[in-house]
């Protein structure tokens, strides 16, 4: 009866360690907007979503992927949106999507740097934007035609006063030929974190 | 407006029921005492970062939850139809109501705390971590009730159902912040200072039923649920819009025997 009890409590002990409890900020807040069916309201919180109509289609963030992330290089920094092609569900059954914007000259070496993107709105027709849509593993370049991608708000943010990450807020709209194939990206709005794990420098 | 029709009501029922007869009727004096729970949504906090299910179906122990509740206490006077179907109460009630949020952590993978947006300055924004909001306020008020009596006496134990409307004026009224990292507890007066406060004023109807149980003419207790309980004033509680409640009233009486008895 005791060695029951003694492994029943071991059990027990060993699922609450596991269950290490997440970071809050890392998880997705997703609003519904009402007049936006299907993509999150735009939001300056941090919810850690974002979406856009892809023709009449939805590219969405869900539950599965780090819904953006910031990697730097040498001469261009890359901001990545990764979710699925279909609307919002808690399980996904929709294929992956990614939109890469790659943007030359920016190289900020911290994710703190970010804020030099407050209120900038980005030109998708210069030659130093370039975007890149991955569907369902399958990686095409855009021919961009017209779009702009709107930093609307950076904010640095503190949490008890300790710094932890930039909060990125904003919209993107682009018209594109992607796959010999004209396609428009619509109401596209992003609310991200990027912290020390989502922010990749070389 | 609401408020003006119950009043109605209620002075019609004291002068068809009370009012016409001269002869002499049962009095009673008695304390009272209960609770009411109160079912109440969170009030429009622009403040606190959204915490809820991520998408459809999503769980929702991961929101941030309400809790009010309010347990009073008073002396009231009761005197009785001359059919002795109809009680008319009133008196002076002390009633003391908690509200509060927190987030549950049913689930070991949540936190049980949510974010407070402290400051934003530029692009610097500021999150205090918080575990609980609470609100304590004080109230002192009128108490008047209506009860009918199912049965004539005398009996030992008469059902009876009742109506109810309370009017209560606040005394003062305490906020307390529970933050996750003790060491911001330094910012609890700037965070206070952005909740809603409750109104002055506050009142309430409610219906109910129970039991009297004691011999006739003699001391008895009734014991009755209150349902339901609802608020006609919307800001009762500055943290919380309450909707509406149920509880239980316990009452000691004893009667007052007049010279003609």
């Amino acid at each position: 009866m005791k060695t029951h009890l003694f492994i029943i409590l071991a059990l027990i002990s060993t699922f609450l360690t596991a269950c290490k409890k997440e970071n809050e900020l890392k998880k997705s807040v997703f609003i519904y907007d009402p007049e936006n069916i299907n993509l999150p309201a735009y939001s300056e919180w941090g919810y850690n979503t974002f979406g856009a109509y892809y023709d009449r289609e939805i590219f969405v963030s869900n539950n599965e992927f780090v819904p953006a992330k910031i990697i730097v290089s040498d001469t261009s920094l890359s901001f990545l949106l990764d979710g699925q092609k279909g609307p919002p569900d808690y399980y996904s059954t929709y294929p992956e999507m990614l939109i890469s914007f790659t943007l030359s000259g920016l190289m900020p070496a911290h994710y703190a740097d970010l804020a030099l993107l407050n209120d900038s709105i980005i030109d998708l027709t210069n030659s130093a934007c370039h975007i890149f849509v991955t569907i369902d593993t399958v990686k095409f370049t855009a021919d961009i035609l017209d779009g702009e991608l709107n930093f609307n708000k950076v904010q640095i943010l503190q949490v008890d006063k300790q710094q932890v990450e930039a909060i990125l807020s904003g919209y993107f709209e682009f018209k594109a030929i992607i796959n010999d194939k004209p396609v428009t990206i619509s109401d596209g709005r992003f609310d991200v974190g990027i912290g020390p794990d989502n922010f990749y420098c070389n | 407006m609401k408020i003006k029709i119950v009043f109605l009501i209620f002075f019609l029922c004291y002068y068809t029921g009370f009012s016409l007869a001269q002869e002499t009727r049962l009095k009673y004096i008695g304390i009272e005492g209960g609770m009411t729970f109160i079912e109440s949504e969170i009030s429009e906090m622009d403040y606190l970062r959204g915490s809820m299910p991520s998408y459809y179906m999503g769980y929702s122990n991961n929101s941030i939850t309400s809790l009010s509740y309010k347990s009073f206490t008073g002396i009231k006077f009761e005197i009785f139809s001359l059919s002795d179907r109809f009680g008319l109460l009133g008196g002076i009630r002390f009633s003391y109501m908690n509200s509060s949020i927190g987030k549950s952590n049913y689930w070991t993978d949540n936190t049980n705390y949510f974010y407070w947006l402290y400051r934003k300055d530029g692009i610097n924004t500021e999150y205090l971590t918080v575990k609980e909001v609470n609100q304590k306020s004080d109230y002192i008020g009128i108490p008047i009730e209506i009860r009918y009596f199912t049965a004539k006496r005398p009996r030992l134990c008469r059902i009876y159902f009742k109506l109810g409307i309370e009017i209560n004026y606040l005394l003062k009224s305490k906020t307390g912040i529970v933050f996750n990292n003790p060491a911001m507890n330094s910012y609890e007066k700037d965070l206070i200072a952005m909740v809603e406060q409750p109104e002055k004023i506050s009142s309430s109807i409610y219906g109910g039923g129970g039991f009297k149980l004691g011999r006739d003419q003699k001391p008895s207790v009734s014991f009755e649920a209150c349902m339901p309980y609802m608020f006609l004033t919307s800001r009762s509680s500055g943290l919380l819009h309450p909707l509406f409640g149920g509880g239980f009233q316990l009452n000691f009486q004893i009667p007052i025997k007049s010279k003609a008895q």
